[in-house]
């Protein structure tokens, strides 16, 4: 016999694909890197220790780190957080610890 | 890091092997087509940093490149979910074809892990009758998988549950109140702690549908069996229209069997005091469903007390219990959806049994003053609050309070404020057994269609 039964998974809201990621950066030599850490305990460790490797390669790099007031595991960023990240920082590396 | 690439901001994260699957799922969600990553072989929560170190030392070179060489290569394949609208299972007879169906759902990760009634169309027409609402009404775009919630699908997985057709108007207001951003569900539905969403019921529609207020409210077994089949949908609308799925997106790291079905109506011919429903300002008369998270329920046992107090003081004591995440959670800000312009205290519930109503009512305490006593002896020492929480965040969140760090023996309420002890009263007479329910952000009530 034929049994028919009806999907049961919604489609999503968004049709489109998504968005291409953003073009890489040629050096990091002179750049400003976010390190942005949502609060879960050990991703800071993480950050701090990849900044430092940072410095430590690069020239004239700096690091910003991000956290809580721009988001976290309990509070999502908003679009003022985003905009604001964009203009000081050229790139961010995120940890959140899982 | 999905809205950062958007706007230009070339990004790369840290990300635990086992949580891969759910960062490749997740991407195309938030609106990115891949994100670039790391693997660390493991999470980091847990580790002391001189074990993060070396896993960072490692991670590095892979780092770098991620961030300088051409385009992202970790763009997520299209989800090839079965788009089919009507899916047709060939088999010798009704019995084989209907486990096939089972063992194709659960192949696709459809299903709860119990049998599955068969969503024919001719089944989800009947559950539809329960509504007005037209079939392709889109009831909401539910979080976190942004699936559109409309009356058919919701439809579909209440028939896979085991509803009826009275019961989905229930459920159409149970899944508005699940994407009221007050309720969180992208926070809660996708995280590692074990939430699981109950079913508050009130009026006059819980007698009318045989929803079970007394003894076993919460399961199994027959008295509560259209609990049962109402929390169940609940958890399938979560997974498939939600696209809440184990290991993608829920990333629960024991899972609960909460998680399968909560549901309960108030004993409102128990409680002293006005019903639920009607304490947050709905008529008495009017039908409401509230939704709320639980991450686990547990016993406030007391047979021996006959004074509000000593009821209350075993209640303190169970809602001190800092194993539980929400507990003192308060200490490190309120969870946030800042473009929704929400945010969420921490609300949990006492689910008084009739035999400690009765206690209260003898005594003539109020809601408020069974609130305000649990707010006031429900205290920990701020060290012992502070012992698993993240002290960069509590500082970050209340620096008025950094204070305490010199005095760690000050007794903080485990809720931030009175209110937080949400009251409804459930359960057989009895046994001497109220039930706390450690809850996530707050209850969100809502009407059910008439």
């Amino acid at each position: 016999m034929r049994l028919q039964v009806l999907n049961p998974v919604a489609q999503k809201a968004e049709k489109k694909k998504g968005a291409r990621s953003a073009p890489r950066l040629p050096t990091l030599e002179g750049k400003r890197i976010g390190l942005y850490w949502n609060l879960k305990p050990g991703g800071d460790a993480a950050l701090r220790r990849t900044g430092e490797l940072l410095a430590a390669r690069y020239a004239g790099v700096e690091t910003k780190i991000y956290m809580g007031s721009v988001g976290s595991s309990n509070r999502f960023a908003t679009r003022e957080d985003v905009q604001r990240i964009s203009r000081e920082v050229s790139a961010v590396i995120g940890a959140t610890a899982d | 890091m999905a809205e950062l690439e958007k706007v230009g901001i070339p990004t790369v994260s840290l990300v635990a092997r086992d949580f891969v699957k759910d960062w490749q799922h997740s991407a195309p969600v938030f609106g990115v087509k891949g994100l670039a990553r790391v693997v660390m072989p493991r999470p980091l929560v847990g580790m002391h940093a001189d074990d993060v170190y070396p896993l960072a030392d490692a991670a590095f070179e892979e780092l770098v490149t991620m961030l300088t060489e051409s385009a992202v290569t970790q763009e997520v394949a299209d989800d090839e979910t079965v788009q089919a609208g009507v899916i047709a299972i060939e088999a010798d007879g009704e019995y084989a074809a209907l486990r096939r169906m089972n063992r194709m759902f659960l192949d696709q990760g459809w299903g709860d892990g119990f049998p599955l009634w068969a969503p024919t169309p001719e089944q989800v027409d009947e559950m539809l009758s329960g509504t007005r609402r037209a079939r392709d009404e889109v009831v909401t775009v539910l979080a976190p998988g942004k699936g559109q919630a409309t009356v058919e699908k919701i439809a579909i997985n209440a028939v896979m549950a085991g509803c009826q057709p009275e019961h989905l108007p229930l459920l159409l207001a149970a899944v508005e109140a699940m994407s009221d951003p007050q309720f969180m569900m992208r926070m809660c539905a996708m995280s590692t702690g074990a939430h699981a969403p109950m079913m508050i019921v009130n009026g006059p529609i819980a007698k009318r549908l045989g929803i079970n207020s007394g003894r076993c409210a919460l399961g199994p077994g027959a008295p509560s069996a259209v609990n049962t089949v109402l929390g169940r949908a609940i958890r399938l609308i979560m997974m498939n229209v939600g696209h809440t799925y184990p290991g993608t997106m829920d990333m629960d790291t024991l899972g609960s069997p909460n998680k399968y079905s909560m549901c309960l109506a108030e004993n409102e011919e128990a409680s002293p005091w006005e019903p639920y429903h009607v304490e947050k300002g709905f008529e008495r008369n009017a039908n409401v469903v509230t939704m709320c998270h639980t991450y686990a329920i547990t016993e406030v046992e007391d047979g021996t007390g006959t004074t509000p107090e000593a009821v209350l003081n075993v209640a303190c004591s169970t809602a001190s219990n800092l194993g539980v995440y929400s507990v003192g959670w308060w200490l490190m800000g309120r969870t946030a959806d800042p473009e929704a312009d929400a945010s969420a205290l921490e609300k949990q519930f006492l689910i008084v049994c009739p035999v400690h109503a009765e206690v209260f009512r003898k005594y003539g305490w109020s809601k408020q003053d069974v609130r305000d006593y649990l707010y006031k002896h429900a205290r920990v020492p701020f060290a012992h609050l502070m012992a698993n929480k993240e002290a960069e965040c509590f500082n970050a969140s209340h620096p008025h309070l950094r204070w305490l760090w010199g005095s760690p023996d000050t007794l903080m309420p485990v809720l931030e404020t009175a209110d937080c002890f949400e009251l409804v009263v459930a359960g057989g007479l009895g046994g001497a057994r109220s039930t706390y329910s450690y809850g996530v952000c707050e209850p969100v009530s809502r009407l059910i269609e008439q």
